[in-house]
């Protein structure tokens, strides 16, 4: 990409020139990045706009029923067909897929803003404090979620808000981990003792040299459990602890539609197969992002001649 | 003369020092495996120096001296466990928030990786116009045109404006480097090993470009080494660091004529390669800087000294004149020995 | 092994060469970059013979380096030339072969030894894996073999050592560990890229006697590759100096360290020892346009050679690339302006 003399270029075509480099820059992203990010990217945004648009996509009211059109298959008036109670299995999954996205988005949403802001405090503060929360995130992660969700929701009730709360509960924990190890990777850097020898702010350090630096890892493992959150969600709302009628979402669409999986299989399949693509996406996204951020490790071992260091690790412990 | 090393030994009576560090110390925890609480690294253990205006003092040890944490204290970038560091006469401990933010302008600091010391992702002339507007210097057109400037000063064209580190190479991020620190028209500059990772040619210009610069920003500067070549080319005067502690100082001519401490001899010597006979190996030191945590009893250096006595290992001795405007740590200070190797070609002054 | 006759090892100039490298050409493995990294280089190492190879970032000396053991990174492909070692053609080895070669009869050592070491395993179990692998030898014998070497390169307290990790050892003592796991498999030829290169000036000179011990008791050919040309002279027997991927200089190294005659050399001379001109500032070469990697015609050095101003062959510098031309017994300098020895024109 040329560069830009400013010392040389007037200011208007300085800044009609950054925009065509922004443009540039979005084309280079997409041309470079990683083809998990793109393919699972392009995805992604394609079903997020659908379940926007859905209000206007949907061809029925997603609860009109139409008795006598119970369990038809696909045809031209329901391109996915109906349910036990003839209502439209697309703008079903449009409507529905809204709540199972959201819910899993929300929950994956507070998990990082609250990990994040926890574990950078923490690798700030040290000491005791530090300790101590370190020792309860190792704790918490060592509890399936689907679990301590089934608990909460047990004590607070069903309902997809309740979801939320039990799944953010130890949601965060990876991401104050991982938050954590980065801003102490990062502190310790020689720029940031450059920034602060030259005199500027604490909050400048942060918000331009720390987080643009660290945001990268995080967006990764953020996505790749983003995947696990839409499956987890799913479950639980199979289970019957998610959205409550007359709303409905993927997994209460296939805990309904298991009883007709023979007379219209297409009405298992289709809030699935809705629930599997998406998690692809977004793990898709996730492992595209992680694979930029990944070390490499086998100059060492072809230097050596050998293979792996399990072999030797052996030999000394004899 | 009391064992409270004397900071103003080595100045002429008149002149007061730009900077005066009167026996300050500094101690680590140990946080390794296996390290018993209240284990201590003592990274500076003692160290008193003062640096007149416009001179250049030159700092040399090994790694792990302690010359790095030294920098740092004199910047207040770390807190000091005892002692004072003065500026001007003004004790810096009394300086804080944003009055200390405003004084950092002042004191700048060249790093030896020149390419950590740069943010990674944000191009160059963002990561020099940023402190700029942190200290409210000028507005947006006026910071660019500065910007500018320095990057010229520093022989490097505008181009580099754009540019992201990793499309610079180690001499040009070092010239960055300096461009950015001087961008704040500071007093007084510490060069941390500023050549150390750079390949001959580019370490000679850019030591040409340091003291080019050095008398047209008048600076005042602390150069940290371990090579004593740089040392002997740049510095006026010469201290030289172990373990914490200033076992040598003196003006460069002297130091180089006439060291006093074993120590100092063998850095001269390992300093020219070239002259070194591997075979006939005598005035290298022998092993490796032992621990800072628990340094040797008596003088610190007498295990790898290679004219080591009875005395060294019971008694430590003291930072006392070997000849005028010259302290050496050394109970045989007195014992000048002309190291191996003083070559032709002068300093720079 | 008499010191006689290790001094007639020490220079073999009469016996077969270890390692041969004719017209070696290393380029980008893309066709459109059309990167140019060493070109058509000769190199020759004798059994028991230190010879360096000297460069600043960017001359091509890791890359040819690399490229003797098949390591070049997947950005680049040697694009003719033929490597012999031992006899032996490198180039059409199998994996396999390789694989024994290298950690075997030829050891390899990097600098910043503490990136090349496996932070996760203890220091003694590095050194071991190789020595099974290339000794076969079984648990016992290795860990007692693993505490001599550490001994051999001078770590105190090798017991201690061998149990601990990378991260605990010093720039220095790292290095000797590189060096133990190198020379385990008592190789012929070690290859030390930059070994001293970021240590204290005392680690240096320790590492670099170190080096010198070995050789001499082993009967070890190094090639050692630095851009400090001061590193050279206390070890080396040759050396051969490499501006923008070709050698410009080579010869014994009192001749070529004393007088030498490539104006390239001359420059970095005197830039490695800071040499001060009579206004007081170092002499460093002049920046000029690099076109490095790009394929030009004339003499690579030509943008930053104050000397063929100098002779007034300017014109021929710059219209073609530069023979090489013996001026001495053994030596040779890439350069219009020097003149073969046996020529009339010697002055």
């Amino acid at each position: 990409m040329p560069r830009l003399d400013p010392s040389v270029v007037g200011r208007s075509s300085r800044l009609r020139a950054r925009g065509a480099e922004t443009i540039g820059r979005a084309l280079h992203i997409i041309r470079t990045r990683h083809g998990s990010f793109t393919v699972g990217g392009g995805i992604f945004l394609a079903i997020v706009s659908a379940l926007i648009l859905s209000p206007w996509l949907s061809p029925y009211d997603p609860n009109a029923q139409e008795l006598l059109q119970r369990l038809s298959s696909p045809s031209t008036q329901h391109w996915l067909g109906t349910d036990q109670f003839g209502r439209d299995v697309l703008s079903r999954l449009l409507i529905g897929g809204r709540f199972s996205v959201t819910v899993a988005a929300a929950t994956i949403a507070l998990s990082v803003i609250f990990g994040t802001i926890l574990g950078v405090l923490c690798a700030r503060a040290g000491g005791m404090v530090d300790e101590v929360t370190m020792r309860i995130v190792d704790l918490l992660i060592a509890f399936p979620d689907v679990l301590v969700a089934l608990f909460l929701i047990a004590l607070i009730g069903p309902g997809h808000v309740a979801l939320i709360a039990a799944l953010t509960v130890v949601g965060w924990t990876p991401f104050a981990r991982m938050a954590r190890s980065l801003a102490l990777e990062i502190n310790a850097k020689d720029y940031i003792m450059a920034a602060e020898v030259l005199g500027c702010s604490r909050s400048f350090i942060i918000f331009r040299h720390v987080i643009p630096n660290a945001y990268r890892p995080i967006a990764a493992i953020t996505f790749l459990r983003f995947g696990h959150k839409l499956i987890t969600v799913g479950a639980l709302s199979f289970l019957g602890l998610g959205v409550q009628p007359p709303n409905s979402d993927w997994g209460a669409m296939l805990a309904d539609a298991l009883r007709f999986v023979e007379r219209a299989p297409l009405l298992a399949f289709s809030p699935g197969f809705a629930i599997f693509i998406t998690a692809l996406a977004v793990t898709l996204i996730g492992q595209g992002l992680e694979a930029e951020v990944k070390p490499r490790k086998d100059q060492r071992e072809s230097i050596l001649g050998t293979e792996s260091p399990s072999e030797g690790e052996e030999t000394m412990k004899a | 003369m009391d064992t409270r090393d004397n900071p103003q030994a080595n100045l002429p009576r008149s002149e007061a020092p730009y900077l005066v560090a009167d026996d300050i110390v500094k101690h680590f925890p140990v946080r390794a495996r296996g390290s018993k609480r209240g284990d201590l690294i003592r990274a500076v253990d003692g160290v008193s120096l003062s640096i007149r205006k416009n001179e250049v003092l030159g700092l040399v040890g090994e790694s792990g001296c302690g010359k790095s944490t030294l920098a740092r204290l004199l910047l207040k970038l770390i807190p000091l466990d005892r002692g004072t560091v003065s500026i001007n006469g003004r004790d810096i401990s009394e300086v804080n928030g944003e009055e200390l933010r405003r004084l950092r302008r002042s004191m700048q600091l060249i790093f030896q990786d020149s390419l950590s010391a740069m943010d990674p992702r944000m191009r160059i002339g963002m990561s020099l116009e940023a402190p700029l507007a942190q200290h409210n210097i000028g507005d947006h057109e006026e910071r660019r045109e500065r910007v500018l400037r320095i990057l010229l000063e520093v022989g490097l064209d505008g181009s580099y404006y754009g540019r992201v580190p990793s499309q610079c190479s180690g001499g040009q991020l070092q010239r960055v480097a300096i461009a950015r620190a001087l961008l704040l028209e500071p007093n007084f500059l510490i060069c941390d090993e500023p050549t150390s990772s750079l390949d001959a040619s580019v370490r000679a210009q850019v030591l040409n470009l340091l003291i080019r610069l050095k008398s047209r920003f008048s600076l005042t500067m602390l150069m940290i080494s371990h090579d004593l070549r740089v040392i002997k080319y740049f510095c006026d005067r010469v201290a030289v660091m172990y373990l914490g502690q200033i076992i040598e100082i003196a003006d460069r001519d002297v130091l180089f004529t006439n060291p006093a401490h074993p120590y100092t001899r063998a850095l001269i010597t390992a300093s020219w390669l070239e002259e070194i006979d591997l075979a006939a190996s005598g005035a290298t030191v022998r092993g490796e800087p032992p621990s800072p945590v628990v340094p040797p009893g008596g003088c610190r250096f007498h295990p790898r000294c290679p004219v080591a006595e009875d005395r060294c290992v019971r008694e430590a001795p003291t930072l006392e004149a070997a000849g005028s405007n010259h302290l050496a740590r050394c109970h045989f200070r007195d014992r000048h020995v002309n190291p191996k190797v003083i070559k032709s070609g002068s300093g720079a002054r | 092994m008499t010191s006689e006759a290790m001094n007639r090892h020490r220079h073999p100039s009469s016996t077969t060469p270890l390692l041969e490298v004719e017209g070696l050409s290393i380029g980008s493995s893309e066709a459109e970059v059309g990167m140019v990294v060493v070109e058509n280089l000769d190199l020759t190492i004798g059994p028991g013979e230190v010879v360096a190879l000297v460069g600043e970032s960017g001359s091509g000396k890791t890359m040819t380096a690399l490229s003797l053991v098949q390591l070049l990174p997947a950005a680049f492909d040697i694009k003719n030339g033929s490597i012999k070692f031992d006899g032996s053609n490198v180039r059409a080895m199998t994996t396999m072969q390789l694989n024994k070669l290298r950690g075997g009869r030829i050891g390899i050592i990097f600098q910043q030894p503490q990136a090349m070491l496996d932070p996760t395993a203890t220091v003694g179990s590095q050194v071991a894996e190789s020595l099974r692998l290339h000794r076969g030898l079984d648990r016992r014998a290795a860990n007692a073999r693993v505490i001599e070497l550490l001994r051999e390169v001078g770590i105190p307290d090798p017991v201690e050592r061998a149990r601990g990790y990378a991260h605990q050892m010093s720039g220095g003592m790292a290095q000797r560990v590189m060096i133990a796991a190198a020379l385990s498999a008592d190789p012929n030829l070690l290859i030390a890229d930059e070994p001293t290169t970021g240590l204290d000036v005392t680690v240096q000179t320790q590492i670099l006697e170190l080096l010198d011990r070995q050789r001499r008791e082993r009967r070890l050919a190094i090639l050692l590759i630095t851009h400090d040309l001061t590193v050279v002279s206390s070890l080396a027997d040759r050396v051969a100096v490499m501006y923008a991927g070709r050698i410009v200089e080579e010869g014994p190294i009192r001749t070529v360290l004393r007088q030498p005659r490539h104006p390239y050399t001359q420059a970095l001379l005197r830039c490695s020892i800071l040499e001060a001109r009579d206004d007081q500032t170092l002499y460093s070469i002049p920046a000029g346009i690099e076109s490095v990697g790009e394929i030009s015609r004339g003499c690579r050095f030509r943008p930053r050679c104050a000397t063929a101003d100098e002779h007034g062959i300017s014109e021929q510098c710059e219209r073609q690339e530069p023979e090489f031309a013996d001026y001495a017994k053994d030596c040779r300098a890439r350069c219009w302006a020097v003149a073969p020895f046996d020529s009339p024109l010697q002055g």
